[in-house]
């Protein structure tokens, strides 16, 4: 006989306070879960895409609304559409600081057109000053890209492949690469040379007598890489000085972005998890100092065979794990599913490209939730019992006599 | 054996302190049966108790086996206990959640590593108790008189030099109460020291000594010879 055992033989023994303890830990190690990864998993984003810019300063048009349909493009893909007069990349450009400036241009997307089906989001680039896209490119695909203006390069979530054929907006293209996965906005987009863009939209009359929005030349944001020793905070308010219908957004600012947009989220979901783990605690902690309070004759019993109150504290303590672990486990593994299973919808309602970690991170992140509430499932439980455990073993006999 | 010198317990209660035991001295010598009888709320209980160091008492000083009991930490008594005495509670005489046969084992739990005396002796013990077809049965399968041989058996599983029984045959037919009675007779011509509170003066009869108590004092004391215990 172990202890190990005899808690076991006492969860068994109770079926329907096992499965209450369970269900309430499970429920909170579940909801931890789903708020830890979510929170985390948007946060990361976020940060990916700050770090994997590989720009210092952005340029912008001005006005609040441009400001967060970017973020909402870089960090989830989100099509937008706003331009600059092409003039303004050369002005970005000559100002002191700037070592490199590249622009994009970001295409209305047509909804329902007869082209294209599916959800990706058009950028036109120019490879000749591109240190944004073009990094990205999956290791074969960064041997060269051809000459010409009828070719595009795929984010990792578009379903292509290099040498494939695709029509967009009536106009033929081959994919010349593919970029490596990087949890931002990229890897739902298809980028295309300027000149490609501005030939497809001129093209372009999907039938319905609409034309595509794009003004031969224009930019939509310009990418800034600043000399080195540059302060980006300085480069942007000398770029916002040079080019007045401008804003010059820092990378950071995108991820804060991010974060303050996640807000009204974070406080649901914290909330949501306080209250579901605060249940479970006292649910937890409720039912099994009632059940050793019901057994204090029991445990008379054991102190009388030789067990003192260290051994005592310990069966207890394995008589929760063995409820909680599992239960916290079940309740952590099933949310992961969950939230597996509804990735595409979440990063839709978060803003966020993937944010889902892959499976081995997600492991990770749903293992400490589980263990966080197992834990303190366990502690809500034996706290109050300890009393009773420090009780000497005729007085635990003869409160058990009338329990 | 065991020593008790002026031994009081005092229990506090809503309706004031009850004296439970009251300046008792009482002594026990190795391999001496003794029977106490009395009145229930007489003192009998605590008195079992004190002597296995169940209970503190208010005054007066415990000696068991040589040691002191109060004056050893918690741990050493519960070592004491599990290696040296065998207990039968009358109000919590198994755990519910194991077996008969986990029920006997459950005592080597608490034993030092070596100790240990395995299944076969808990299945021999329950043999000597009429209970070995039950040893898979559960405590709620059983009567209230069973799980009585159980718990003896259980308390036997240590091999304890000391047996402390509170009410070992109540509950109990007369036929089992005699084979009880025979296992008691047998442990005690082997030289266990036994003290057993008891209502039955015919199996008090088996004892060297009987203790009367009375409001938590000994009142009278006297040296046992019945037919009984020449039977046995």
């Amino acid at each position: 006989m172990t202890i190990w055992r005899l808690a076991l033989k006492e969860a068994w023994r109770n079926p329907f306070r096992t499965l209450l303890i369970g269900f309430a830990v499970a429920m909170a190690a579940g909801a931890m879960t789903v708020a830890v990864v979510l929170l985390a998993g948007v946060r990361q984003a976020a940060e990916r895409t700050v770090e994997r810019l590989g720009a210092d300063v952005m340029v912008i048009p001005a006005g609040e609304k441009i400001q967060k349909d970017f973020s909402d493009l870089m960090l989830a893909g989100k099509p937008a559409s706003f331009y600059f007069n092409a003039n303004v990349l050369a002005k970005v450009a000559a100002v002191p600081g700037v070592a490199a400036a590249s622009g994009q241009c970001y295409i209305e997307t047509l909804q329902n057109a007869s082209c294209c089906s599916g959800k990706f989001f058009m950028v036109g680039f120019d490879p000749r000053t591109d240190f944004v896209v073009t990094p990205w490119l999956k290791g074969a695909d960064r041997r060269g890209l051809p000459a010409g203006d009828d070719w595009i390069i795929v984010g990792d979530r578009i379903l292509l492949r290099p040498g494939q054929s695709v029509f967009l907006y009536g106009t033929s293209f081959t994919v010349a690469g593919v970029l490596e996965p990087t949890g931002t906005g990229m890897d739902w987009s298809v980028f295309l040379p300027q000149e490609g863009l501005a030939g497809m939209a001129a093209a372009w009359s999907g039938g319905t007598g609409r034309r595509l929005q794009v003004d031969g030349g224009s930019v939509s944001a310009i990418f800034v890489r600043a000399v080195p020793g540059m302060d980006a905070t300085d480069l942007a308010e000398r770029i916002e000085r040079a080019v007045p219908q401008a804003q010059a957004v820092l990378a950071s600012t995108v991820a804060g972005s991010a974060r303050r947009s996640m807000h009204g989220a974070i406080f649901l979901l914290g909330g949501a998890m306080a209250v579901l783990w605060a249940a479970a605690l006292v649910v937890s902690g409720m039912l099994f100092s009632q059940a050793v309070r019901n057994r204090q004759g029991e445990i008379g019993l054991l102190m009388a065979k030789g067990a003192d109150s260290r051994l005592l504290l310990r069966l207890v303590t394995r008589e929760s794990l063995v409820v909680s672990l599992p239960a916290a486990a079940v309740g952590a593994a099933a949310a992961a599913t969950i939230l597996c299973a509804f990735a595409g919808r979440l990063d839709d309602i978060l803003g966020v490209s993937s944010a889902l970690p892959h499976a081995a991170a997600l492991a990770r992140w749903a293992a400490a939730p589980a263990g966080v509430v197992a834990f303190s499932s366990m502690l809500a439980a034996v706290l109050p019992s300890w009393g009773i455990l420090k009780t000497e073993p005729y007085e635990a006999i003869r409160r058990g006599r009338t329990a | 054996m065991i020593h008790i010198q002026g031994v009081t317990k005092i229990y506090a209660s809503p309706h004031g302190d009850v004296t439970s035991l009251g300046d008792v001295d009482f002594h026990v010598a190795a391999g001496q049966f003794v029977a106490v009888l009395g009145r229930s709320g007489a003192g009998k209980s605590s008195l079992l108790a004190v002597c296995g160091g169940l209970v503190r008492p208010t005054r007066g000083r415990v000696v068991v086996a040589g040691h002191s009991l109060w004056e050893m930490s918690e741990r050493q008594r519960a070592r004491l206990r599990a290696v040296s005495m065998g207990f039968v509670l009358q109000t919590a005489p198994v755990l519910r959640s194991l077996t008969v046969l986990e029920n006997v084992l459950l005592a080597e739990m608490f034993l030092p590593a070596g100790l240990a005396r395995g299944q076969q002796r808990a299945m021999e013990l329950l043999e000597q108790v009429g209970l070995a077809e039950k040893a898979r049965s559960y405590p709620r399968q059983l009567s209230g008189g069973q799980q009585r041989r159980v718990a003896i058996a259980s308390a036997l599983m240590n091999a304890p030099t000391m047996l402390l029984a509170d009410e070992p045959t109540g509950d109990l037919d007369v036929q089992t109460e005699r084979q009880i009675a025979d296992l008691f007779g047998r442990l005690h011509r082997d030289g266990m020291t036994i003290v057993v509170v008891t209502h039955n003066e015919l199996f008090a009869s088996l004892a060297d000594r009987v203790l009367h108590i009375e409001a938590g004092r000994i009142i009278e004391e006297s040296p046992i010879s019945s037919p009984w215990k020449a039977m046995t």
